[in-house]
């Protein structure tokens, strides 16, 4: 609600029939070495039990399992639950089982059972000892507050209105430590502008107490030992990440926070050797780097079992360096995902107390009163904002009560002092995500809820609408496209130079927009036609689809202009293929030709009140003499045909005749708006005078154009139409010539036509075509 | 002699009658009619007899006669009308379950249909349609934005940058929000745009991720523009798409450019779905633009209309958007 969300919900540690137990005797298996027999109390009543594991002894609390319980089994790869029943084993009954953390789902031990404090009630369900729910948070960038546990409960804390509880940073230090033997520098201040440490003795190395392994295993975090423990531990608790030294094998007693020199190695934790340059910060003792920092610690001065003094660090690191080194290093730490967002330098003290206060309690560990703090003068976030009063109400458009302000703010742990026009506000240490007001408002809007946020309509009227044209003839022409039963297709914008070459013929090599990091490595470029996705698109269809084929796609290609960026225009790329219709019971089943592509491209301008012009034209993408360009006002805007079988053949189609049409829909749209005057649409006067038809059939050469028949018929005055109704060579035509069928319509716009005029008429046409282009009369 | 031509009457108007039950069609009514009442048909020969009959008997075969004549042509008038209605012969009825002769149309990709949709509902409450490059400069795509180099925040965006000699702020817009930016820059308040526009991500594609989709940017920029102003064209915009009762949620969420910021979620058969990222304009992107943060607020939000579709047309894998395969395409 208030920001973060919550992502899943597990729990663990919670088994029915799973109680606290305590072993009152331990005697030897009869007929197994390795395993005893082990009588265990709960409440009132006692089992007898076989057990392997080595880490018991009398009067030892356990976790005891009764006869039902589901446990996981420790052997199974995929954690497989089963029932617990009574079994044999080696001839002696065993009626329950003592169980290792694995068996009980909240760890990887399997070595030992879980041995439990000594306080521990027995009889007990385990979920009362044990049990725990994990919230797992998706939470957002700019809160690393709330990669701490601390930040969650604090915000969970204002929801329901409750106080976080006290938070112990208390410890007892000894009067006779102090930490003057280590001398700590900070060459640079803007790479590290607090470094924060102490000296820790008399520490023995073991592992960490049951309640701490446990919730660390929780989060999904390997325990290791006491020390390391308690700095992941203080991470995921305060936010601020921590790292410890072993103080014997710091040189010279010296730590110095500098660049590192160009060529230097470093072995971090991981065991890996880091090649760090001049842009990178180390920590150095007086001979040799010994941490990367803010990222991970070096292997020449870890934390070992044989260890017995530590440094303990909490520094506040410069978030963009940290986030360029881990990147450069490939190396993400949960250090550097706190460090990155960069978080305020008083918080390091904050996690350097809660973690002494942690060590001084489960070791036996000796340190000074005082911690080492070297502060810089370098402070990256405001600490105190002033906030209006008026300011809720002008970003939210409502009035929250000032008491709720502060209640809520004060619950986050900013404080308040009221000012005359406003408050000063305190940011808090953990926030680094708080510094202009409209933070502020976002943090009492989230707390109070969104939901309380009135809806209003926005005032004002609208902004005057400027020229939507460029859109609306866009989407015009793709509704009338799909009115003539084609398929809209949106195709990926990429491809190789290798793929667009085989619809792209070059002279000379283009200047391809290049991708750095292409999601398929297979297509590195930006498309500069939109022909080839069709292409694919049909090729991909006539595997799967029988019926007719008709996509096209309107989108972009991207073309280098040799300016900074590059143009993308817009083109429309329709392609055709398989049959005409769909197969109906009386319908034509023939498939496909040039002729419908035209149909289309023509029906596509009577929409847009424009009419094309189509010249023969000669490109290699199409079969020669079946493709034309496509003009208006005498200006190419497209191309249409049918695709060159050879281009075909790349494409693995099952169809093989498949027909493309192109149209530039910019150069369209410029042109449009060029000659407005004639794309707007006039009445023409018809005529109510009664008109009457007349067929011509006409045997020309093959080689003439029907248009230019037309043209010459369309001069005579009394020829309102003409319909071709009739083309056809072969049998009964003369060999290089064809049949023509028209049907002329004669009327005249003033007066009752004659058949005798239409007589002279159609003498006449006849006669001039005759002369023009030497036509036979069919009878 | 009468008796004779009563009789003959009689089988006339017999075999009219049986004929005439089986005529179909116009041409055999009218076989029919000038078999009986045509210039030579039977009972016009009768009526041409009469005059030759005695007195006595010219009255009763006339009489006769010409009822005769008067009950044929209503018959075939009667008929004539059935056959013309087509209320007759089963011989003549279609199959009507046989397929019609359709006109198919074609079908806008559902992207397609999806955006338009929208932004007729924006449009509808004031906001202009802008469009934006695909190909965008580092400086609007995030810096203009509040998402500086090197923060965190660029996490959000995995980009695809352009590989070029002579640029190397040259990416594939992860977002419309740059249009915000340029906008502002070119536009004095007010504003209100919506914008759409393809957006690309560096991020490996599965059943609920493409590295390739459409956005939809919403911003509105004005003296006095409020949180509030926000949540009413937000629910304004759910009414138009989801209808009148639908649930709306709004929760606390980041995104650089924004603050407060906030996403919205719709109830989707009981459960909350997130369908749009949106928040008052944060003052740093007002400020890179110019605009004077004392006087001017603004909102603005985004939303996946790719991600709307799969929730209203439940396509369950989003590849399959730019599959292409007209199983997909002809079903919406």
């Amino acid at each position: 609600m208030a920001g973060n969300e919550v992502d899943s919900i597990e729990k663990i540690g919670i088994i029915d029939n799973v109680y606290s137990g305590q072993i009152i005797d331990i005697s030897k298996h009869p007929n197994a070495d390795r395993l005893s027999l082990v009588k265990v109390r709960l409440e009132n009543e006692e089992y007898e039990v076989v057990c392997g594991a080595k880490n018991i002894s009398l009067n030892d609390k356990i976790v005891f399992a009764k006869e039902g319980a589901i446990l996981t089994d420790p052997y199974s790869e995929d954690s497989k639950r089963v029932k617990l029943k009574k079994s044999k084993i080696r001839g002696v009954l065993s009626t329950g089982m003592i169980c290792s953390s694995k068996e009980l789902g909240i760890g990887d031990d399997h070595e030992g059972v879980v041995i439990l404090p000594k306080d521990t009630k027995i009889g007990i369900p385990i979920s009362e000892v044990l049990g725990d729910v994990v919230f797992d948070f998706e939470l957002t960038p700019n809160r690393p507050d709330c990669l701490g546990i601390l930040g969650i409960a604090r915000d969970l804390g204002a929801i329901i209105g409750k106080k976080l509880k006290k938070f112990d940073l208390s410890y007892n230090g000894s009067d006779k430590e102090n930490n003057s033997n280590l001398n700590i520098t900070i060459e640079d201040p803007d790479l590290c502008s607090r470094y924060t440490a102490t000296i820790i003795k008399n520490i023995k190395i073991e592992p960490s107490p049951e309640w701490l392994k446990s919730r660390l295993i929780a989060i999904g975090e390997r325990p290791v030992n006491n020390i390391v423990d308690v700095t992941n531990y203080v991470m995921f608790e305060t936010g601020q990440p921590l790292h410890a030294f072993d103080y014997e094998k710091i040189q010279g007693n010296k730590i110095n926070v500098r660049r590192a020199n160009n060529g230097e190695k470093l072995v971090t934790l991981d065991g890996k050797t880091r090649n760090l340059d001049n842009s990178m910060v180390v920590i150095s003792d007086s001979n040799r780097s010994i941490g990367l920092a803010g990222i991970m610690g070096g292997e020449n001065s870890e934390v070992s079992d044989d260890t017995t003094s530590i440094v303990l660090e909490a520094a506040t690191w410069n978030s963009t360096n940290n986030r360029q080194t881990a990147k450069k290093l490939d190396l993400n730490s949960q250090a550097t995902l706190r460090f990155e967002k960069g978080l305020k330098k008083g918080l390091c003290e904050i996690g350097l107390r809660r973690a002494i206060n942690l060590i001084m309690n489960i070791t036996n560990g000796v340190t000074s009163k005082n911690i080492l703090d070297i502060n810089t003068d370098i402070n990256v976030h405001p600490e105190k904002i002033f906030f209006h009063y008026e300011k809720i109400k002008k970003v939210l458009g409502f009035e929250i009560k000032e008491k709720v302000t502060e209640e809520t703010l004060e619950l986050l742990g900013f404080k308040l002092k009221r000012q005359k026009e406003g408050w000063d506000v305190e940011i808090p240490c953990w926030r680094p995500d708080i510094s202009i007001q409209e933070d502020l408002v976002e943090e009492v809007a989230r707390i109070v809820g969104y939901d309380d946020i009135p809806t209003t309509i926005l005032s004002g009227a609208p902004p005057s609408s400027k020229s939507q044209d460029f859109i609306q003839l866009r989407e015009k022409m793709s509704d009338v496209l799909i009115g003539l039963g084609m398929y809209e297709s949106i195709n990926y914008p990429t491809t190789s130079v290798e793929a667009e070459k085989r619809v792209l013929i070059n002279k000379e090599e283009p200047k391809y927009i290049k991708l750095k990091n292409p999601v398929n490595s297979e297509f590195p470029i930006m498309r500069r036609s939109l022909i080839e996705g069709v292409l694919e698109n049909i090729a991909n269809n006539s595997k799967v689809w029988k019926e007719p084929i008709k996509i096209f796609e309107l989108g972009k290609v991207f073309h280098d202009n040799g300016g900074r960026k590059p143009d993308e225009p817009y083109y429309i790329v329709g392609g055709f293929a398989g049959p005409r219709k769909e197969i109906n019971w009386d319908s034509d089943n023939s498939d496909v030709d040039f002729y419908d592509v035209k149909g289309v491209i023509e029906s596509l301008f009577e929409e847009i009140n424009l009419e094309p012009d189509f010249e023969v034209s000669d490109n290699p993408l199409f079969v020669p003499g079946i493709c034309a360009s496509i003009k208006i006002f005498n200006e190419t805007i497209g191309v249409l045909g049918q695709i060159n079988l050879n281009i075909v053949e790349k494409f693995n189609s099952e169809i093989e005749k498949i027909f493309i049409f192109e149209l530039s829909v910019e150069k369209l749209f410029d042109l449009i708006k060029k000659n407005k005057k004639y794309t707007i649409k006039k009445f023409n006067e018809f005529s109510r005078l009664p008109s009457s038809y007349r067929d011509l059939s006409l045997i020309i050469n093959s080689d003439i154009f029907v248009e230019d028949l037309i043209d010459q018929i369309s001069k005579n005055r009394l020829v309102k139409n003409i319909n071709i109704f009739d083309v056809f060579e072969g049998k009964g035509v003369p060999k290089n010539k064809k049949a023509i069928g028209l049907r002329l319509t004669y009327q005249s716009s003033n007066k009752t036509i004659t058949s005798d005029e239409i007589n002279k008429s159609e003498q006449k046409i006849v006669k001039e075509l005759k002369n023009k282009f030497d036509i036979d009369i069919r009878e | 002699m009468s008796e004779k031509n009563i009789k003959e009457l009689d089988d006339i108007k017999q075999q009219a009658l049986l004929g005439l039950s089986s005529l179909g069609s116009v041409d055999q009514l009218e076989n029919w009619r000038v078999r009986y009442l045509g210039r030579k048909g039977d009972l016009t020969n009768v009526l041409r007899g009469i005059s030759n009959l005695p007195i006595d008997d010219r009255k009763i075969v006339g009489s006769k006669a010409n009822k005769l004549r008067i009950y044929l042509e209503e018959e075939y008038q009667v008929n004539l009308s059935k056959i013309k209605s087509g209320n007759l012969d089963i011989q003549d009825a279609i199959d009507i379950t046989l397929p019609g002769r359709k006109v198919k149309m074609g079908r806008l990709h559902p992207s397609t249909t999806m955006i338009r949709e929208i932004i007729q509902a924006f449009n509808e409450m004031g906001f202009q349609t802008v469009e934006g490059d695909e190909i965008e400069l580092e400086k609007y795509n995030f810096d203009m934005l509040n998402i500086p180099a090197d923060h965190p925040a660029r996490d959000q965006w995995d980009t695809i940058w352009i590989d070029s000699d002579q640029h190397d702020d040259l990416l594939l817009r992860t977002h419309t929000s740059p249009m915000q930016a340029r906008v502002m820059e070119k536009n004095d308040p007010q504003v209100r745009v919506i914008v759409p526009g393809k957006c690309y991500r560096y991020e490996a594609t599965d059943a609920t991720h493409e590295w390739h989709f459409n956005q939809i940017e919403g911003l509105a920029v004005d003296t006095n523009i409020t949180f509030a102003d926000l949540k009413g064209t937000l629910y304004e915009f759910v009414k138009k798409i989801f209808g009148p009762s639908r649930k709306v949620r709004f929760r606390c969420d980041f995104f650089p450019f924004v603050e407060p910021g906030v996403d919205m979620s719709i109830d989707w058969n009981g459960r909350w779905i997130e369908i749009m990222g949106a928040g008052m304009v944060h003052p740093k992107v007002l400020e890179a633009v110019g605009y004077d943060t004392e006087k001017y607020t603004g909102f603005a939000f985004g939303m996946g209309p790719e991600r709307i579709s799969m929730l209203q047309n439940e396509i369950t894998d989003i590849r399959h958007f730019y599959s292409n395969d007209l199983r997909f395409l002809s079903q919406f």
